[in-house]
């Protein structure tokens, strides 16, 4: 059925989650289907009796065949599917919640799991930039602020020049870039070079790294997952320390944008700003000022186990 | 340090900032015997940053208390969330030496701005429990340049009702004297007993509020071939954000899409006036959605947000 695939984000893929599956963990799949229609999926992995959706993802969140689905659909998904859960000997649904820019339905999942009695086990602050309310790129730079404009402008004449890596040694070069960038700031990346490229194999140009060339060398790399059809996640972006005179992230933030209008993605991910509940001010306010907007990515618990679970019978 | 007592006021300027919802003028309104308000200004190397106000019921330090919402007043619209985070964390401290055992935040929606999303993340990280949560729509228009772009914006189903209402040229005014007040002020009350509840306020308190707040408290009317055909009682509760309180339509001018029409003055409206969010109220009672509302608030561009009720116990 393309339907039922075609929905699946990639972070729910079960090629996605077979990468990173132990032994011990099984998948797991509900489809919700509500008068002859496919609603959505809640996907994830069970271990230990507990079922996690956006297992050894950023995040999961439900996945729905429509953008903005009725919000008393979304309470019933929620709870069809736990019931089916609990069927199956589970006695917990962790659900690592898309932030809010990524449309109405995210609202609508958070609603509905505080209806049915979830509690919050974790929150970062995420920002993501709402590509779609731009038409062109140049109403992108139009509603920058100015310091912000300013530095693209710089940034623009310093002659970058943006492509996609393509063989392996380019990879390569762009991963240590990114390496590179998660060492200066105190921590590392969570993936090696050889997953990515096998994550690449699977999925093809949907797992892409973007590089900025000024002078013939790497001046900058991002790795960019495209998770759903209008959806683009920034996994990670970094840059060479010796180019940051030439405001190079501001740079390839306007070009992962006019990547997003050409190809008709409405929100570009960047990822969270802040560690364990603490915000890296810092983080927020560069991406603030490329256009980013504040959002939650909430980890939420509903156990199954309590007899006042809101759930209703199996 | 000890400060004479009018150094320790806050200044007429630091007051600018204060919602209507956590005006002290507008709580008093509201004020049983044994409640006292509280207000907590954080100020940081000389900057205010925003202001903790509620009512001291017992133990519990409500905000937003009697109001739709309270949330935290700020004095900028994109604070660092590190900051929004100390103001909390100080507010609480404050709060306990003050005497309550538990904070409550009636907190406003996301689509109101970067702010809110950092108080829910601050909220939360503080120990935060969500006693409470219910969808809330608003349309934010400051994402609107013109109201041409508002329109752009809707959905072909949405923009072609809009225009069949606007072919039925419909004024749309202010209500001004007590007669026009209460004209509306029965519509909106006949509104919502059409949907089986009721209006929460009564006419001699909406005018109690008109007289404090002035301009501030607003009620719009829809006119057609001289009969009151909708209204909509406004708050502006802050600088640029207008709080739609009720808005009801006469069952006999339906076919002519009034709410449709009303929604679209009021955002024209905004847009003129250079609002950012037109908050349209909300669409779940008790934590049952009500998706006829959700989906006709939608269709006149809204956001979807949450209302959320945090709950903090202070230890």
């Amino acid at each position: 059925m393309t339907e039922e695939r075609s929905h699946i984000s990639l972070f729910n893929e079960a090629r996605y989650q077979r990468c990173n599956l132990q032994p011990r963990q099984r998948l797991f799949r509900y489809d919700h289907c509500a008068g002859g229609r496919l609603v959505g999926t809640l996907s994830g992995v069970v271990e230990d009796h507990q079922l996690v959706c956006g297992h050894s993802a950023p995040f999961g969140g439900i996945d729905w065949v429509r953008r903005r689905e009725p919000v008393g659909a979304v309470v019933e998904l929620i709870a069809a599917a736990a019931r089916r859960a609990r069927a199956e000997g589970i006695g917990a649904i962790v659900i690592r919640a898309r932030p809010a820019y990524f449309g109405a339905n995210e609202a609508a999942l958070e609603f509905a799991l505080h209806k049915l009695g979830a509690v919050v086990q974790s929150c970062e602050l995420s920002l993501g930039i709402a590509a779609g309310r731009y038409r062109t790129p140049a109403d992108y730079v139009a509603a920058l602020k100015s310091p912000a404009r300013n530095r693209l402008n710089h940034g623009l004449r310093a002659g970058l020049l943006c492509s996609a890596a393509e063989g392996t040694a380019e990879w390569a070069a762009c991963y240590d870039i990114l390496a590179d960038t998660k060492r200066r700031r105190g921590t590392w990346l969570k993936f090696s070079l050889d997953y990515l490229l096998g994550l690449r194999q699977i999925f093809g140009p949907c797992i892409a790294m973007h590089k900025l060339v000024r002078d013939g060398e790497i001046a900058a790399a991002s790795l960019v997952y495209r998770i759903a059809p209008g959806w683009d996640y920034l996994a990670a972006w970094g840059d060479r320390v010796e180019h940051r005179g030439n405001e190079v992230m501001n740079v390839m933030a306007y070009h992962l944008v006019c990547e997003a209008i050409a190809g008709q993605v409405g929100v570009i991910d960047l990822g969270i700003s802040s560690v364990d509940g603490v915000a890296d001010d810092g983080l927020i306010q560069f991406k603030r000022s490329i256009g980013g907007m504040t959002g939650l990515r909430i980890d939420f618990r509903l156990s199954l186990d309590r007899a006042d679970a809101g759930i209703g019978a199996a | 340090m000890n400060l004479p007592a009018a150094a320790r006021r806050p200044n007429p300027q630091a007051a600018a900032h204060i919602t209507l919802f956590n005006d002290e003028r507008f709580q008093r309104c509201n004020l049983a015997a044994g409640q006292r308000p509280f207000r907590y200004d954080h100020i940081v190397g000389g900057r205010l940053i925003g202001t903790f106000s509620g009512v001291i019921d017992g133990a519990v330090l409500d905000c937003g208390h009697s109001a739709p919402f309270g949330g935290i007043d700020f004095t900028r619209r994109g604070e660092s969330a590190g900051a929004i985070a100390d103001l909390l964390r100080v507010a609480a401290l404050r709060a306990r030496e003050a005497g309550a055992s538990e904070l409550r935040v009636r907190a406003r929606p996301g689509y109101y701005g970067p702010n809110e999303t950092a108080v829910e993340f601050a909220m939360l990280n503080l120990g935060a429990a969500v006693d409470a949560c219910e969808l809330s729509l608003g349309i934010e228009t400051a994402r609107f340049g013109s109201p041409q772009a508002y329109e752009a914006g809707l959905k072909s189903s949405g923009r072609r009702t809009l225009r069949h209402g606007l072919h039925a040229g419909m004024e749309f005014a202010a209500a001004e004297s007590a007669a026009e007040w209460a004209a509306c002020y029965a519509l909106l009350d006949e509104t919502r007993r059409r949907h089986g509840a009721r209006l929460r306020i009564s006419f001699d308190y909406v005018m109690q509020l008109r007289e404090m707040f002035g301009q501030r408290i607003a009620m719009h009317r829809l006119r057609r071939e001289g009969e009151l055909a909708g209204a909509a009682l406004v708050y502006r509760i802050a600088r640029d954000w207008d709080y739609v309180v009720a808005w009801g339509d006469d069952l006999r001018h339906r076919p002519y899409r009034v709410v449709n029409v009303l929604a679209h003055q009021l955002v024209r409206q905004a847009i003129a006036q250079r609002l950012s969010v037109v908050d349209a109220g909300v669409s779940s009672i008790a934590g049952v959605a009500d998706d006829g509302l959700i989906h006709f608030k939608r269709s006149v561009g809204a956001t979807t947000g949450l209302r959320l009720y945090f709950r903090l116990p202070l230890g």
